[in-house]
């Protein structure tokens, strides 16, 4: 007989679900743990010592105390469960027997026992006042009475694991999964009136899965790869709604700049004749402030050539009222030297550049970019 | 979503997640190109706007220094293109010069005229006097830019070009 934890429609349709196997078709053992030990190993090693079985044909898990002193390690004969039994497991998230129920009370009970009785099966818990039970021991009744069975499990369990010839507890119903999440499994008893309820973390419970434990690790890592494929869905599906978002902003945006380019357009004939208004005022008040007064700009270069007239201008480009490009030649480099120092000496002129000098076949060419004071040049003193 | 998802087969949930990342390099490679070319619009657009608010905003100025510059002018003594070319082609009579490229910025309250003016193998003497001659009609017709140089294959003559600019009353400022 196997159950599973019950489920919302929605949570029906997930391959995921807890099935609790019938408890009486497992041998239970505790053992004492070594400290800073794998605590599988050490299970593994008592089932090869105790176990009825060889490993290979037996289902085993194990749970842990709180203190991590002890465990119960069970385990089942293979061939106890149907080969479709074995395969509807796959699908399952935890796979573990129903007297898991008894094994995580929140205060250890004190020594004694409890009697479960459910349909034709009657259980003895044994409690020595460890936080896990000391034995646990099932039997179906047959011919005989629930109270006869109980009686000769009783009478077994304080032969068996010297626990007091006491009842505390009589128990009833089928245990049940209330909750199974992050916070762990939630087992429960179904009967009106129980108080059974018990709280298994997830780390305890994985180690209570009785599945093979190589299916169980190609099964785990199925579900690795699963939940990394639904984190790359869902981290892509979240980038599909960024683009989304994105592309509405970005058709927002292109409104908005249609929009201003409109205003942009409608205002264009008016900036521009401003624009050039501007730029009109300023040329028509800089030509009545100066005027570009070519002769006096000429005698301005002219007057600081050498005497010996052995420096030409050949080609002279007047842009501004204050500013002139010369090309000149002249007959030595000498000649060039003295010249630009005397036009630096020039009180009309600010500033003077020789530019790219060049001497070919005994004469010098150069360039003149010259810069005139504000004031400068004065007309009328031409020579 | 993820129960749907988990209850899909894992040859599924690859298709459906490579459908999802094909979606997303396509359609974000696609976003990021055109935010691009969108936000360079957006600058370009945003600096042209500032530029004509700029210009907008100083009409008044801009309008102010145009009727000062206005009113400093006679009327009376401006010319127009046609009579800038008249009066540049009566300076330069007998100096075979060429006069061309004419060219007119125009505002609300007047226009400036511009007009190029060549002189080939001329003496240094026709051209100081037509740049005197010039000068008296200043501020109304005036020289822009020139250049002026040797002509290497006449000696002591020079080739000359004026950019020559006269200013016209399109509509005086009110008194």
């Amino acid at each position: 007989m196997t159950s599973t934890a019950p489920q919302t429609p929605a949570a029906a349709a997930r391959p995921q679900s807890i099935v609790l196997l019938p408890g009486e078709k497992f041998f239970v053992r505790r053992i004492q743990l070594m400290p800073a030990q794998d605590v599988a190993a050490q299970v593994e090693l008592a089932l090869e010592m105790f176990g009825p079985f060889a490993p290979a044909q037996i289902f085993h898990g194990f749970c842990t105390s709180r203190d991590g002193k002890q465990a119960l390690l069970f385990a089942a004969y293979r061939k106890n469960f149907t080969s479709e039994e074995i395969a509807s497991w796959a699908t399952a998230d935890v796979v573990l027997p129903e007297f898991a129920v008894w094994l995580a009370p929140e205060v250890p009970p004190p020594a004694g026992t409890w009697i479960y009785e459910n349909e034709d099966t009657i259980s003895v818990i044994a409690w020595d006042g460890g936080q896990l039970p000391a034995g646990l021991l099932c039997r179906k009744q047959a011919s005989t009475s629930a109270e006869g069975v109980a009686s000769e499990l009783q009478a077994e369990a304080v032969k068996r694991f010297g626990v007091p010839d006491t009842t505390s507890r009589r128990l009833g119903g089928n245990p049940v999964v209330d909750r199974w999440g992050k916070e762990g499994l939630v087992l429960k008893l179904d009967k009106p009136g129980q108080t059974m309820t018990a709280v298994l973390p997830v780390a305890v419970t994985r180690s209570m899965d009785v599945r093979d434990k190589a299916e169980l690790a190609g099964l785990a890592e199925l579900q690795k790869r699963s939940h990394w494929l639904w984190l790359g869905f869902a981290g892509l599906a979240a980038g599909v709604a960024l683009c989304a978002v994105t592309e509405i902003g970005l058709q927002v945006s292109g409104k908005l700049l249609d929009r201003q380019k409109l205003t942009i357009k409608a205002n264009a004939g008016s900036a521009q004749q401003i624009e050039q208004a501007n730029m009109l005022a300023s040329r028509m008040e800089q030509m009545a402030g100066q005027r570009l007064k070519l002769v006096g700009m000429l005698a301005a270069l002219n007057d600081p050539r050498p005497k010996s007239n052995t420096l030409n201008f050949v080609r002279t480009t007047i842009n501004s009222p204050t500013q002139m490009e010369v090309e000149a030649q002249a007959s030595s480099a000498a000649d060039l030297r003295d010249y630009e120092q005397a036009l630096r000496r020039s009180p009309a002129i600010e500033k003077v550049e020789v530019r790219d000098p060049r001497i070919r076949e005994g004469v010098t060419t150069f360039q003149l970019s010259v810069v005139f004071k504000p004031g400068f040049p004065v007309e009328g003193d031409s020579k | 979503m993820k129960s749907f998802f988990n209850t899909k087969t894992m040859r599924e949930r690859v298709l459906m997640t490579a459908c999802m990342l094909i979606a997303v390099v396509w359609w974000g490679s696609s976003l990021l190109g055109r935010s691009r070319v969108l936000q360079v619009d957006w600058r370009s657009s945003n600096m042209e706007l500032d530029e004509q608010q700029n210009w907008l905003k100083n009409k008044a100025q801009v309008d102010q220094r145009m009727t000062k510059i206005t009113a400093q002018l006679d009327p009376k003594r401006t010319l127009n293109a046609s009579e800038a070319f008249a009066e540049i082609d009566r300076l330069t009579q007998g100096m075979h010069g060429e006069i061309g490229q004419q060219r007119t910025e125009r505002t609300e309250n007047f226009a400036m005229n511009n007009l190029q003016v060549t002189f080939r193998r001329i003496g240094f003497e026709p051209l100081l006097k037509f740049y005197k001659e010039l000068s008296l009609k200043a501020p109304y017709l005036g020289i822009d830019k020139c250049s002026i140089s040797v002509d290497r294959a006449a000696p002591g003559q020079i080739n000359a070009v004026f950019q020559i600019y006269s200013v016209e009353i399109v509509r005086p400022s009110a008194p």
